[in-house]
C-alpha cells in the first residue's frame, strides 16, 4: 500500500499520466479513501492548469525581425572581411 | 509560435548558407519570440534581447559547421540558451546555473508527515481552488510570478516552457541537454514550490 508520503512523490506522474498501469491504481486506491491526498493533487493539477493560462504570445513585431535581419548582414560583413 | 510557412530544414539550410535574406527573414520570424522568452526565462528581462542578438550571430557564424545532428530549430534554441546561460555566469557571479538534481528530492518538507508516512500536516484547504479563480486575485498572480522568479534559472525555464507554453518534454530535453528523468525531476521541483507559494499565500489569508 502506497502510503502519503509516496502520494505525493507520484502526484506529478498521476496528474501527467506517466505512472505504470498498476502505480495508477494503486494511487486511484489512495485518494480514494485519503481527503487529505485528494485535496494535494487538486491543489497541484490547480497550480499546473493556472500555469497553462499564463501562456504568453510569443510572437514579435516586423520592426524587430528587420532589426535583426539588419544586424546579421552587418555581422556578415563582418564576417566577410578579410582579416587585416 | 506560428511557422506553418516555414520551409524544411532541407530547404533551408543551404538557403541560409548562401547569405538569403528571405530565407534569414523566415527563421527569424518563426523562431525570434521563442528565443526571447527562453532568453528572459534564463537570464531575466534586462539582457533577453541583447541574449536573442547575440544568439542570432553565433547562429550565423556556426552555421557552417552545423552537422544536422538536431533539428535546425533545436540547434538554435540550444544556442540561445547556451548564450543566456554564459551572460548569466558573467553578470551573477554565481559559479553555476546547473540547478543541482542532488539536492534532498523532497518536494514536501517530510516533517509534513508522520513515520508511517501520512500526513501529521496536511495541506490546508485552499479559498480559491480552480486554476481561473486562482488567477482571478491579483495578488495571487502576484505570487505566482513571484514565485516563478525565485525558481532557480533551469527549474523556472523548465515550467515554463512546459507549463506555461505547452512546449513538449521532447524538445525541451534536447534544447537544455538533460535527460527526460532529469527535465522531469525539475519540473515536478518547480511545480511544488509554486503549489507551495499558493497554499502559504493562502494559509496566511486566514
Ligand atoms: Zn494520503
Amino acid at each position: 500500500m502506497l502510503n502519503c508520503k509516496d502520494i505525493t512523490k507520484k502526484a506529478n506522474g498521476y496528474l501527467d499520466k506517466e505512472l505504470p498501469y498498476f502505480t495508477r491504481l494503486q494511487v486511484k486506491l489512495h485518494l480514494l479513501v485519503c481527503v487529505h491526498c485528494q485535496r494535494y493533487i487538486n491543489q497541484l493539477r490547480a497550480t499546473i492548469r493556472a500555469l497553462g493560462k499564463l501562456k504568453k504570445d510569443t510572437s514579435v513585431s516586423g520592426q524587430v525581425i528587420d532589426d535583426i535581419v539588419n544586424t546579421l548582414k552587418h555581422a556578415r560583413q563582418n564576417l566577410d572581411k578579410p582579416e587585416k | 509560435m506560428s511557422h506553418r510557412n516555414l520551409p524544411s530544414d532541407d530547404e533551408l539550410i543551404p538557403k541560409l548558407l548562401e547569405n538569403d535574406e528571405t530565407a534569414y527573414r523566415q527563421v527569424v520570424s518563426a523562431y525570434h519570440g521563442m528565443m526571447i522568452y527562453i532568453a528572459r526565462s534564463i537570464a531575466g528581462d534586462a539582457i533577453a534581447d541583447e541574449v536573442a542578438q547575440e544568439a542570432w550571430v553565433a547562429v550565423l557564424k556556426a552555421l557552417p559547421n552545423f552537422e544536422r545532428r538536431s533539428s535546425l530549430k533545436t540547434w538554435i534554441m540550444r544556442i540561445v540558451c547556451n548564450t543566456a546561460k554564459s551572460r548569466l555566469r558573467h553578470e551573477s557571479r554565481t559559479v553555476s546555473i546547473e540547478d543541482s538534481l542532488n539536492e534532498s528530492g523532497d518536494m514536501i518538507s517530510p516533517t509534513r508527515f508522520d513515520e508511517r508516512g501520512h500526513w501529521s500536516s496536511p495541506p490546508s484547504i485552499w479559498h480559491a481552488e480552480t486554476p481561473d479563480s486562482l488567477l482571478a486575485s491579483t495578488e495571487l498572480q502576484t505570487c505566482i510570478d513571484r514565485a516563478l522568479k525565485e525558481l532557480p534559472p533551469l527549474q523556472r525555464t523548465i515550467v515554463s516552457l512546459r507549463d506555461i507554453q505547452g512546449m513538449d518534454m521532447e524538445l525541451i530535453c534536447k534544447i537544455f541537454e538533460v535527460s527526460e528523468s532529469n527535465a522531469r525531476v525539475l519540473l515536478h521541483r518547480a511545480r511544488s514550490r509554486l503549489r507551495e507559494a499558493i497554499d502559504k499565500y493562502q494559509r496566511n489569508q486566514d
